[in-house]
C-alpha cells in the first residue's frame, strides 16, 4: 500500500507519473474524480501515458493515439493491454495504490 | 466474459492483410485493421475467415487406419507418433533414407518451413523434400536469381506502386487474387498512370487498365521480346543504364531482332496497334514497373519467360531505380518466407544453397552436425511424387500444409502414386482430399490458433499472432516435428517454441542472401513488420532494393537471350483448344479452407468453366450446361459459363475444386529444365456436352 | 564420341543462317565442323524488313540478325563475300570463286533467289551492265543504291504490282518522287487478293499519288545513256527517270542444276527438305520447291530450317515438312493489308463471309471450309487479323457467330448508368457484391452508403467501387436517403455540424469542453473531441472561453511540442526572421544550461531547441526572456519572409516589416489547424509565400497580392489570390479577415488548401473582399476579440495553472 499523493496533486482530467517503490506508474484523475493506475510508459514506444487525454475512462497516448481503456488496461485500439494498479481514495482524499508484487 | 483483441494477419494469400480479431466468449469476428499493406481493407475471403475457427469439420484428434481399405479411427497423439516412427524406421532400414520423403507448403510459417527443413535433413536425413511453392512461385524465383542474384518477390514496398507511371502487369488478376492490393493500382492510375494488363482473358483486373493484351496462354516470351523489338526500334532503350548496370545486351539484342511486330502479332495473336502502344506507353513513362504473376510463370519454359520480361524492364533501364522494377506477385501466404527457409529441395536456411560448401558448412554448424550428415539436393515437387513407387522412389511421405491431390498437375496420377505408398502421413487441421488417402491424420493447429512470422510479397517480415487457443488435442506443426525427431532418436534440438525457433532461424539466415538476423518479434510488432535482407538489430530493414547495386558479384544485372517456343502442346485437331488455369476471388489454392465456408462455398459452390458464347455454340453447350473437359491426362467435369471476355481459342477452369471438378485432372506436367515448374497454363483440350 | 562431319552451307542470307542457328541449338557443334559461304559482306539479315530500311523506318543495323562475331563464336568458318561456283558431288566438296574447296559430309544449298528480270529491251549498256537508273529491288545494296538514285528526280517506274513492287513504290514515295507500278497481271497483288480487293487498292494508291497502270507487259526500256522511259506491248510508252523491277523472284538453283540435281523452279526435295536425287545435300529456302511450291516469305523458311535441322542432326529423324500455311500482312500507302491462304472458294462447299465498304476503302473476305478458316483477305480496317491469322494457323474452329469474325463486338460495354446495370452485374470484385445484394440490403432497411457498405462488405476491399455503391443506393433510395450523417460532425463525439455546434454553445452559453458534453453529448465523455472543441469554445468566446486544461493536447498544455522520446521541442518567437545577436546569444547559452541534444533552424525561420525535458520548461522560458513561438498548436505559427527592399535588389515591397506586423497582430490565434504565412516582397516568391495557408506577395506599384489556401507539405497546392491591396494595413485586415472566416467555417484539422478548395476561392472572395454576406465587419469584430484576448503563455512559467503542470515525474507522499 503506497500512499500516492492527495487526490489535488493530479488536475481533473489530467495523469501524472509517481515513482512507486522505484517503478514509474502513471495515475490518473478523470473529470467525475476517479482514480487508475497503469504503466507509465506506453508499450508501443515508450510514450509518456500520463500526457494522454482522458475521454471518460479511455486513455489516448499522446505518441501514436493508441487507446486503452483504463478501468481493464484491455487495448481498444492496439496490439497489447496496459499493466493496471488496484488504487483508490482513502478518507483523506488521497490516492492509496497498492503494487501487484504486494 | 472475457474480451480478447489481437492484431494478425489474413490467414490466404500473399498480400497478409492486417486484420483485427476480436474473440468473446467462443465467438470470434474480423476487424478491418489499418495495416501498411491492406490499409484496412479485405476481400471476401479474409472478412470470412474467422469462420474456419469452430468449424464443425474441424480435425480435433489424430486418425489412423491399420489397412488402406479400413476406415481412419481415432487414436491418441502416443500411437499415432509411435506408429509413425517405427514404419519410418523400417521403412529407411529397408530402403534407404530416401525412401522417406517430406512435402511441406507455401502457407506454412517461417518456423515450420525452416524446422521442416531441419528435420528432413537432420532427423530423416533424407534428401527427398519439397514443397508446393515449386507449383506456385519456383520460375519468378529462379529467374529474379539469374538475373539479380536475389529472389524477393518485390524490389520495392506497394506504396511505391501508386508512382509509377506504367505498369506491365502479366498473368496476374490480382482484383480477384488479392483484391486489397488493387488500392495501390487505382492510386496509380490516379496519379495520371497506365496499366497494362496481359491475360488471354479480360478479367476485373484487365477491365481496371489502360490498355489490356488479350494474349495466346503460353506466347509470353514473343509478346516481351516483340515489346523489346519495338523498343530498340523507337529508340527507347536507355544505353546508359544498360552501359553501366548491366551485362549481356549484346546477345539479346540479336535475339530480339527476330520479333518484328507482324510476327508477334500472328504468334500472340495481339494486333500490332497495341504492341506498339504498349511499347511507347512503357517506353517513354519516366518511371515503369513490370510485374508478373503466375501467368507467364506456370509454363514449361517459365523461367525464360519471366526473363524476357526482366530483359525488357532492363533494357529501358525500369530497374533498380526509384519507382521502377521487375517484381512478382507471390501467391500463398508465405510463399516468399517458405521458399527461403529450406524446404525446397536444393535449398538451405537464409536462401542458401545445399550444394554450396561454405553454405553447407555455415548450416551444419548452426545443426551442429558434421557436413558430411547433410543430404545433397533431392527431386523437385513433382518428380518427387511422379517417381514414387519405382525402385529409387519414396515409400513414404509426411505431408505438411499441402493439398496435392488437388493442387498438384495431373492430379489422377499423382493420386495414385500417393495410394502405392507404404505409408502416407498429412498434418492438417480439415480432412483435406489428400487427409483422405492418408493413413495416419495429424490434426495441427491453424493459423489463428499459433503464433509465427510470414513474409509477405514485399519481403516485408509479419507477425501472425495467436488470437484464440486450439481445441483441446490438437498440436502445433513444430510439437509434433520435435515428438517424431525424438521418437526417431535424434538428438539435435527442435524447439516448439514460435519464437525460440526464429531466433535460431536468424543465426540461421545470418550472412545468407535472405538475411533475418536483424529481425526480432518486437520489432516486427514496433516497426509493422521488418523488410529483409536485415542482417542486425540497429539495419532498418531494406524495403527497396538495387538502387545502387544488385545482388550480383559484380553488382551487375544479367541479361539472358531467350526464345519464344511453343507450349509443350499445343492444339491439334483432336484438342483443338487452348485450356488456362487459375484461381477466383471466394477460393483460395486447393479450396481446402475456402469451401469449408458457407458464404464462399454459397458463392461459388462447383467447378465450372469459362467459355466465350460463339464459340460455345459451335458445340452446342448453352451457359449453366454440364460439360465434359477432357486433354490427354484426364477428363474434368464443370458448369460451363458463357463469357465474351474469354479468348475463341481458349477454355477458363479454376483449380479450388475437388473430386471430378478437379482442373489438375487436365494439367499438363511437363517440367520448366530449371525451376521444375508444371506447365499449369496452357494445354490442348476438347470440351463436348456432358451426356447424364 | 566419332569423330565430327564436314557441314558446308552455301548461303548465308536468312535460309543459311537459320538453319544452322536451328542445328546449333540442337547440339550440331558436337556433330559438325561448319563452313559457310556468303556471297554478300554482311552477316545475315532479316530481308522480309529491306523495304522498311528503302523507306527509312528502320537503321541498317537493326536488321542484321547475326553479326559476325556470332560465327566466330559458334565456331563457323564463313567464307564471306565468297561465291560458291559448283558442287562436286562425286569428291564431296564445294569450289569457292576464290579457289576455296570445302570438302562436305552433308551440305546445305540455301542460295535463295535473284529477282526476276523479264527480257527487255534497252535493259543493259553495250557494256552488260544495267543502264543508269535500273534497279532491282532485292538487297542491302540494292535499297542504298536505289536510295542514292531517287534523290532529286522526278519520277519512277516499279515494274511489278505485287507485294515487293508496292513496297517498293511506297520506299520511293518516302524520296518525294512520283511513282508508276506497272502490272503484267489484270489486278495488283493478284498473289494475294481478289478483283475486288485490288481495285478498292488501286483507287486508294491512285487518291495517294500513284499511277497504276494494269495488264501492262513491259518491252523495253527507253533513254541511251541513263533510263529516261519506259515502253509497253501495246505501243504505249511513260516516262521515267529510273526503274525498279520487283517482278518476282528466281530461285538460284544453277549451282544445283549444273550438278545433275533436279531442278524445276527450284531444287525438288523431300519432305526432309533433302534434295530427291542426292540424300547428302539438302536445300532450304527460297532456292527449295516442295511439293511444287516456292516460298518468299520468312515464316516457311523458318520451319523448313526447323525440319531440316531436326533431320541433318538426327534430334528428330522423322521430322518432316508438310508445306506452310501463307498470310501477309502490309501497309501500303497508309493502307493495311492482311492475306492468308486462298482468295477465292474452291467450289460451292466453302462459305464466303464478305463485307465491302469501297468509299472507306474497306473489304473484307472469309473463305471457310467446314468450320475451318480456308482464306481470308482484309483491306483497310485489319483490326481481325491477329485472330483470323492464328485461326488460320492453328486450324482453329471458327466461332458459329460470324459477324464476330469481321468486327469486334462484344469489346468493352460502354459506360451505363446504375439503373441500366443488370442485378447480376459486379459492383465489389473484392467482395463478390453484386447490384442485386445491395438492393436487397437497401430494401432491407439500410438507407446509407455506410450501413450498406458494412452490412455486405462492398467497397471494403480495395475501395474502389466505394463510389458506384454509393450511386446505386443514392439511386435505389431514390430521395429517402440517410447518408451517414456522423460524416458531418465537427467532432466525433457530438452529434452536431459545425454550424449547429456553434449555435447551439451561443444559445445555452456553453463556454467548456465539460459543459458541451454535459448538455451536448449526454455526458459522455469524448478523448478526440475535446481538442476540437477547446478550439472551437476559443474561437466563439474569445475572452470568456472557461479553459480546461485536459481538454488541451499536451503540447498546448506545456506549450512545447512534445518529441518521440518525450521530451520537448521550444521554439520562441522570431517575428520576420528577425533576430538580434542578444536573443542568440541568450538561445545559445539556454541550449548548452539545459544541454539540449541539437539545436535547429527551423523552415519557419526560427530556431528550434530540442530535447528539453518538462521539468524544464519553465525554465528555459524564464531563461530566454521571449514569447512562446506556437510551434506545437493547432494556431497561427509563423510568419516567413524575404530581405524585402532594405537590401534586396529585387524588392519590390518591404516583406519583413509586414511579416513582423502580421506576427504581432495574428500571435497565437488559435485554428482548426496550424497556419503558416508569408510575405514575399516581389513574385520571384522567395520566401515561397505562394504556397502558404495565406501569403502576401509584393507586386509593381507598390501593391500586395494575397493568396490563401496554399500548400507545400505532403500535400502541393499553389494558393489562390484573394485579392490584390495597396498597403500592409490592408494586408492585415484581409488576411485577418480571411482566418476568422477558416475559423469559423473549416472542419477540425482541415488545412486551408482543403477549406478554399472546398468552399471554392469565388465565394471566399465574394464574402472577405466583396461582403456578400454582410457578415464582414462581424468577422473583424471577432478576430480582433481574439487577438485582445492574446496572453503569452511562457509567462506560465511564473505562474502554473495547474498542479505539477510541468513534472514528468512525482515522487510519492509515504
Amino acid at each position: 500500500m503506497t500512499v500516492v499523493a492527495p487526490l489535488s496533486a493530479i488536475p481533473a482530467g489530467e495523469g501524472r507519473t509517481f515513482l512507486v517503490s522505484g517503478k514509474r506508474i502513471a495515475v490518473f484523475r478523470t473529470r467525475s474524480d476517479e482514480v487508475f493506475a497503469t504503466q507509465a510508459d506506453c508499450p508501443h514506444k515508450a510514450g509518456p501515458l500520463a500526457d494522454g487525454l482522458l475521454g471518460g475512462t479511455t486513455l489516448v497516448c499522446p505518441l501514436h493515439s493508441w487507446k486503452w481503456d483504463l478501468a481493464s488496461g484491455e487495448p481498444l485500439m492496439a496490439s497489447c493491454p496496459l499493466e493496471t494498479y488496484p488504487v483508490h481514495l482513502d478518507s483523506e482524499e488521497r490516492i492509496v495504490l497498492t503494487l501487484n508484487s504486494e | 466474459m472475457q474480451l480478447s483483441i489481437s492484431e494478425t494477419h489474413c490467414p490466404y494469400c500473399a498480400l497478409q492483410c492486417g486484420m483485427t480479431l476480436v474473440s468473446e466468449g467462443g465467438e470470434t469476428s474480423v476487424r478491418s485493421r489499418d495495416f501498411p499493406t491492406n490499409r484496412g481493407g479485405l476481400c471476401q475471403k479474409g472478412w470470412t475467415s474467422a469462420e474456419l475457427l469452430y468449424h464443425p469439420e474441424r480435425l480435433r484428434t489424430p486418425l489412423l487406419r491399420a489397412k488402406r481399405r479400413d476406415a481412419l479411427q481415432p487414436v491418441s497423439w502416443d500411437e499415432a507418433l509411435d506408429y509413425i516412427s517405427t514404419r519410418i524406421k523400417s521403412i529407411q532400414e529397408q530402403f534407404g533414407r530416401d525412401a522417406v520423403g517430406v512435402f511441406g507448403g507455401g502457407g506454412l510459417t517461417n518456423e515450420k518451413a525452416y524446422l521442416l527443413g531441419k528435420f528432413a535433413r537432420v532427423a530423416l536425413r533424407t534428401s527427398q523434400i519439397d514443397y508446393n511453392g515449386r507449383f506456385c512461385m519456383s520460375s519468378a524465383a529462379a529467374a529474379a536469381i539469374k538475373a539479380f542474384g536475389i529472389d524477393r518477390g518485390l524490389p520495392f514496398p506497394l506504396a511505391d506502386i501508386p508512382h509509377a507511371k506504367t505498369i506491365l502487369l502479366t498473368g496476374s488478376n490480382a482484383a480477384e487474387t488479392m483484391p486489397p492490393v488493387m488500392q495501390y493500382f487505382h492510386a496509380q492510375a490516379k496519379n495520371g498512370g497506365s496499366l497494362i494488363v496481359v491475360d488471354p482473358r479480360r478479367t476485373p483486373t484487365a477491365s481496371a487498365a489502360t490498355l489490356h493484351l488479350q494474349i495466346t496462354p503460353g506466347t509470353d516470351i514473343a509478346l516481351a521480346n516483340g515489346l523489346l523489338y519495338l523498343a530498340m526500334k523507337e529508340g527507347y532503350l536507355d544505353e546508359r543504364f544498360i552501359l553501366t548496370r548491366t551485362t549481356g545486351f549484346e546477345q539479346v539484342r540479336g535475339v530480339v531482332a527476330r520479333y518484328w511486330p507482324d510476327r508477334v502479332e500472328r504468334i500472340t495473336g495481339i494486333p500490332e496497334k497495341q504492341l506498339a502502344y504498349a511499347a511507347r506507353l512503357l517506353g517513354e513513362a519516366p518511371s515503369a514497373m513490370i510485374l508478373t504473376a503466375r501467368g507467364p510463370e506456370q509454363q514449361s519454359k517459365g523461367v525464360n519467360a519471366v526473363l524476357s520480361f526482366i530483359n525488357l524492364a532492363l533494357a529501358l533501364g525500369k530497374a533498380g531505380q526509384p519507382y521502377c522494377g521487375y517484381g512478382c506477385l507471390t501467391g500463398q501466404g508465405n510463399g516468399q518466407g517458405g521458399r527461403e527457409h529450406g524446404q525446397k529441395a536444393d535449398q538451405l536456411p537464409g536462401y542458401r544453397k545445399l550444394d554450396n560448401p561454405e553454405h553447407r558448412a555455415h548450416i551444419a554448424k548452426i545443426w551442429n552436425i558434421p557436413e558430411s550428415d547433410l543430404p545433397r539436393p533431392g527431386r523437385s515437387a513433382y518428380e518427387m511424387l511422379a517417381h514414387i513407387g519405382e525402385g529409387d522412389g519414396l515409400r513414404a511421405l509426411l505431408v505438411f500444409g499441402s493439398n496435392l491431390a488437388v493442387s498438384a498437375p495431373r492430379a489422377g496420377f499423382v493420386q495414385q502414386r500417393l495410394e502405392a505408398l507404404d505409408l502416407l502421413v498429412v498434418s492438417d487441421f480439415f480432412l483435406s482430399e489428400t487427409a483422405q488417402l492418408a493413413d495416419i491424420v495429424l490434426p495441427c493447429t491453424q493459423w489463428a490458433e499459433e503464433e509465427g512470422t510470414l513474409t509477405n510479397l514485399e519481403g516485408r517480415v509479419l507477425h501472425r499472432r495467436r488470437a484464440v487457443p486450439p481445441p483441446a488435442d490438437v498440436r502445433s506443426d513444430l510439437e509434433i516435428i520435435a515428438e517424431l525427431a525424438t521418437r526417431l532418436g535424434c538428438q539435435s534440438a527442435f524447439p516448439t517454441q514460435p519464437q525460440d525457433v526464429f531466433e535460431e532461424l536468424r543465426r540461421a539466415s545470418a550472412g545468407g542472401p535472405a538475411d533475418y538476423s536483424g529481425i526480432t518479434y518486437e520489432r516486427i510488432d514496433r516497426e509493422q513488420g521488418v523488410f529483409w535482407p536485415c542482417p542486425n538489430e540497429n539495419h532498418p530493414g531494406a524495403s527497396r532494393l538495387f538502387l545502387d547495386r544488385f545482388a550480383t558479384p559484380d553488382g551487375r544485372a544479367r541479361f539472358h537471350p531467350v526464345q519464344h517456343l511453343p507450349a509443350a502442346e499445343e492444339p491439334d485437331a483432336e484438342y483443338p483448344l487452348y485450356l488456362t488455369t487459375g484461381r477466383i476471388m471466394q477460393h483460395y489454392q486447393s479450396g481446402a479452407q475456402t469451401r469449408r465456408v458457407p458464404q464462399l462455398q454459397e458463392a461459388a459452390p462447383e467447378a465450372f468453366v469459362e467459355i466465350h458464347p460463339s464459340m460455345a455454340r459451335f458445340y452446342g453447350i448453352s451457359d449453366g450446361d454440364r460439360v465434359r473437359l477432357s486433354t490427354r491426362r484426364g477428363t474434368t467435369i464443370a458448369k460451363a459459363r458463357l463469357t465474351p471476355a474469354i479468348r475463341f481459342d481458349t477454355l477458363f477452369v479454376p483449380f479450388h475444386f475437388a473430386a471430378d471438378g478437379r482442373a489438375n485432372l487436365l494439367t499438363n506436367p511437363a517440367l520448366d529444365p530449371v525451376s521444375r515448374m508444371p506447365e499449369f497454363k496452357v494445354c490442348a483440350a476438347q470440351i463436348q456436352l456432358e451426356i447424364s | 564420341m566419332p569423330s565430327k562431319q564436314n557441314l558446308v552451307v552455301i548461303g548465308n542470307g536468312m535460309a543459311g543462317a537459320r538453319a544452322v542457328e536451328e542445328i546449333l541449338a540442337r547440339g550440331g557443334r558436337d556433330l559438325f565442323n561448319i563452313t559457310m559461304f556468303g556471297d554478300e559482306p554482311y552477316g545475315n539479315y532479316n530481308r522480309i524488313l529491306l523495304s522498311n530500311v528503302l523507306n527509312g523506318s528502320q537503321e541498317e543495323s537493326e536488321i542484321f540478325l547475326n553479326p559476325l562475331e556470332w560465327y566466330r563464336e559458334n565456331g563457323i568458318i564463313l567464307h564471306v563475300g565468297v561465291y560458291a561456283e559448283s558442287i562436286l558431288r562425286r569428291s564431296k566438296c564445294v569450289l569457292g570463286c576464290d579457289g576455296t574447296i570445302e570438302p562436305y559430309d552433308k551440305l546445305i544449298v540455301a542460295t535463295g533467289s535473284q529477282s526476276f528480270v523479264p527480257p527487255l529491251e534497252g535493259l543493259t549498256l553495250p557494256d552488260g551492265r544495267y543502264k543508269p537508273g535500273v534497279f532491282v529491288f532485292r538487297t542491302l545494296d540494292d535499297c542504298r543504291e536505289i536510295a542514292e538514285y531517287a534523290r532529286g528526280r522526278g519520277r519512277a517506274a516499279v515494274i511489278g504490282g505485287g507485294l515487293l513492287g508496292l513496297e517498293a513504290a511506297r520506299g520511293l514515295q518516302n524520296f518525294g518522287v512520283k511513282v508508276d507500278v506497272i502490272q503484267f497481271a489484270p489486278y495488283l497483288m493478284n498473289q494475294q487478293l481478289d478483283p475486288q480487293a485490288a481495285a478498292i487498292l488501286k483507287t486508294i494508291m491512285e487518291r495517294m499519288g500513284v499511277g497504276v497502270l494494269l495488264g501492262k507487259n513491259t518491252t523495253a526500256v527507253l533513254g541511251e545513256e541513263a533510263v529516261s522511259g519506259l515502253r509497253f506491248a501495246d505501243d504505249t510508252s511513260l516516262g521515267c527517270d529510273m526503274v525498279v523491277i520487283a517482278a518476282g523472284i528466281k530461285p538460284n538453283a544453277e549451282i544445283a542444276a549444273r550438278c545433275g540435281l533436279s531442278v524445276q523452279r527450284a531444287i525438288l526435295v523431300d519432305n526432309q527438305m533433302r534434295s530427291i536425287d542426292d540424300p547428302e545435300i539438302y536445300a532450304v529456302g527460297e532456292c527449295a520447291q516442295h511439293r511444287g511450291n516456292v516460298y518468299g516469305l520468312v515464316a516457311p523458311l523458318w520451319e523448313q530450317a526447323k525440319v531440316l535441322a531436326d533431320h541433318i542432326t538426327g534430334h528428330k529423324p522423322d521430322a518432316a515438312y508438310h508445306g506452310s500455311k501463307i498470310a501477309t500482312k502490309l501497309k501500303v500507302m497508309g493502307v493495311e493489308v492482311a492475306a492468308m491462304g486462298i482468295t477465292e472458294a474452291a467450289d460451292e462447299r466453302d462459305e464466303i463471309v464478305q463485307f465491302t465498304e469501297p468509299k472507306k476503302g474497306t473489304y473484307k473476305k472469309l473463305i471457310i471450309r467446314d468450320g475451318h478458316l480456308a482464306g481470308a483477305i482484309l483491306l483497310g480496317d485489319i483490326s481481325k487479323a491477329a485472330y483470323l491469322m492464328q485461326a488460320f494457323d492453328r486450324g482453329t474452329p471458327l466461332p458459329e457467330d460470324r459477324l464476330s469474325l469481321l468486327f469486334d463486338i462484344g469489346a468493352p460495354a460502354k459506360q451505363v448508368t446504375v439503373q441500366e446495370l443488370p442485378p447480376d452485374a459486379q459492383i465489389c470484385n473484392c467482395n463478390g457484391v453484386n447490384k442485386a445484394a445491395i438492393l436487397a440490403c437497401v430494401n432491407g432497411g439500410c438507407h446509407s452508403p455506410k450501413a450498406v457498405m458494412e452490412k455486405t462488405r462492398a467497397g471494403m476491399g480495395c475501395g474502389s467501387c466505394k463510389s458506384m455503391v454509393t450511386e446505386i443506393v443514392e439511386w435505389a433510395c431514390d430521395g429517402k436517403l440517410e447518408e451517414d450523417p456522423s460524416v458531418h460532425y465537427y467532432v466525433p463525439g457530438v452529434p452536431l455540424t459545425k454550424p449547429d455546434l456553434i449555435k447551439a454553445c451561443r444559445e445555452q452559453n456553453l463556454k467548456s469542453v465539460s459543459a458541451v458534453f454535459q448538455v451536448l453529448a449526454g455526458g459522455k465523455e469524448d478523448a478526440a473531441s475535446k481538442p476540437g472543441l477547446a478550439s472551437l469554445l476559443n474561437t466563439i468566446w474569445a475572452g470568456e472561453y472557461v479553459d480546461e486544461r485536459d481538454a488541451r493536447f499536451i503540447n498546448d498544455r506545456v506549450h512545447a511540442n512534445i518529441q518521440k522520446d518525450g521530451t520537448f521541442s521550444v521554439i520562441p518567437q522570431i517575428p520576420g526572421g528577425v533576430t538580434t545577436p542578444d536573443q542568440l546569444r541568450r538561445i545559445a547559452d539556454a541550449a548548452e544550461k539545459y544541454n539540449a541534444p541539437m539545436v535547429k533552424l527551423t523552415g519557419g525561420q526560427r530556431i528550434d531547441i530540442l530535447g528539453i525535458k518538462k521539468e524544464d520548461l519553465p525554465n528555459i522560458w524564464r531563461d530566454l526572456d521571449m514569447p512562446s513561438g506556437y510551434a506545437y498548436a493547432k494556431r497561427y505559427r509563423t510568419c516567413k519572409s524575404c530581405v524585402g527592399t532594405d537590401l534586396c535588389r529585387f524588392g519590390v515591397g518591404d516583406s519583413t516589416s509586414l511579416a513582423i506586423k502580421i506576427e504581432q497582430h495574428l500571435q497565437g490565434i488559435d485554428a482548426p489547424a496550424k497556419l503558416k504565412l508569408a510575405t514575399a516582397g516581389c513574385p520571384r516568391n522567395c520566401s515561397e509565400a505562394m504556397v502558404k495557408d495565406v501569403g502576401a506577395v509584393a507586386v509593381e506599384g507598390g501593391r500586395w497580392e494575397i493568396y490563401v489556401g496554399g500548400a507545400a507539405g505532403s500535400h502541393v497546392r499553389k494558393g489562390d489570390v484573394l485579392c490584390v491591396v495597396d498597403s500592409h494595413e490592408d494586408v492585415l485586415k484581409y488576411t485577418a479577415r480571411f482566418i476568422q472566416y477558416y475559423r469559423e467555417n473549416a472542419k477540425y484539422l482541415e488545412r486551408t488548401y482543403g477549406f478554399v478548395e472546398r468552399i471554392g476561392i469565388e465565394k471566399i472572395r465574394s464574402v472577405i473582399v466583396g461582403d456578400s454576406e454582410g457578415i464582414a465587419s462581424r468577422l473583424d469584430d471577432a478576430i480582433n476579440e481574439s487577438i485582445a484576448a492574446y496572453k503569452d503563455p511562457w509567462k506560465e512559467a511564473y505562474n502554473p495553472v495547474t498542479p505539477n503542470q510541468f513534472s514528468s515525474l512525482l515522487p510519492v507522499l509515504q
